[in-house]
């Protein structure tokens, strides 16, 4: 296999890769072991830069109508009840959350030779908090249900 | 064979480009309206945000990159860890469970009216 055609398809990414992989590494799109790449290097290289405009363009996209308000996030951290102000279970959810994804994100970008395991840590203390979230809500719920009966019952005996 | 291949290869490239690229349009233009895109109910006056379907976006967003990191940097399709299951499933069975709790409270409300 022509290690340096591989490096090619698969970019200058990580050096390295062909060399230390051998045959892992000659790509999805490319087999190399009969008579030559099964498809061109030029395509492959279209497709990498296709998908990260477009990923880009999505994120940036969905990113800045989120922050000019065409996505409405009105809400976010305030209590669905009566009162409406700001819920401790959303905060701590919402710091979990972004604390997590920057993690997993910061692994990714070390180590981009694969998808790193969480720490079991971490996800129990996520799923913890998602509870106590999810917990918070069906309060909610269970404290409006006996009202809602109530008022069922007097209208079914007028 | 190699150039058929080649052939097919670049058309479905451009094809699925040129789709991605319409869709994107049509967001940015707002024909695709994303407005509620993160509200949990569309019922109300005033729709508000629901912090399961912020998790759910952010957690697509962030594993659908590594993902995609990891395949460019690796040349192959990496193996999905238990761990990136465990974490997408966390975030999705809070969002239904929070959409089932949404979905019986607004049918209680209905029935208190």
């Amino acid at each position: 296999m022509n290690k340096n055609s591989v490096a090619f398809v698969l970019g200058l990414w990580h050096k390295g890769i062909a060399g230390t992989e051998g045959s892992r590494g000659s790509g999805l799109l490319v087999d190399c072991r009969e008579g030559g790449p099964l498809v061109g290097a030029a395509l492959v290289t279209f497709l990498r830069y296709e998908v990260w405009c477009l990923m880009g363009a999505f994120f940036v996209l969905i990113g800045y109508q989120i922050l000019t308000g065409r996505i409405i996030m009105r809400g976010l951290l305030l209590a669905k009840d009566s009162r409406g102000c700001v819920s401790p279970a959303r905060i701590q959810l919402l710091v979990l959350t972004l604390t997590s994804a920057f993690y997993y994100l910061v692994s990714v970008m070390d180590d981009p030779n694969r998808l790193p395991e969480m720490p079991r840590q971490l996800l129990l203390v996520l799923g913890g908090s998602n509870l106590f979230y999810v917990g918070s809500k069906a309060r909610r719920l269970l404290s409006w249900l006996p009202h809602g009966e109530g008022q069922k019952q007097k209208e079914g005996g007028k | 064979m190699g150039a058929l291949a080649n052939f097919i290869g670049w058309m479905l490239a451009i094809l699925i480009g040129l789709f991605a690229l319409v869709v994107l349009y049509r967001i940015y233009t707002g024909a695709i309206d994303l407005k509620y895109l993160l509200c949990e109910s569309t019922n109300t006056d005033k729709p508000v945000a629901s912090l399961a379907r912020f998790q759910f976006l952010i957690f697509t967003f962030v594993i659908a990159l590594c993902l995609f990191l990891v395949t460019v940097s690796k040349g192959d399709f990496p193996t999905i860890s238990g761990s990136v299951v465990a974490l997408l499933g966390i975030s999705g069975g809070s969002y239904v469970i929070g959409k089932g709790i949404q979905a019986g409270s607004d049918s209680s409300n209905k029935g208190s009216n």
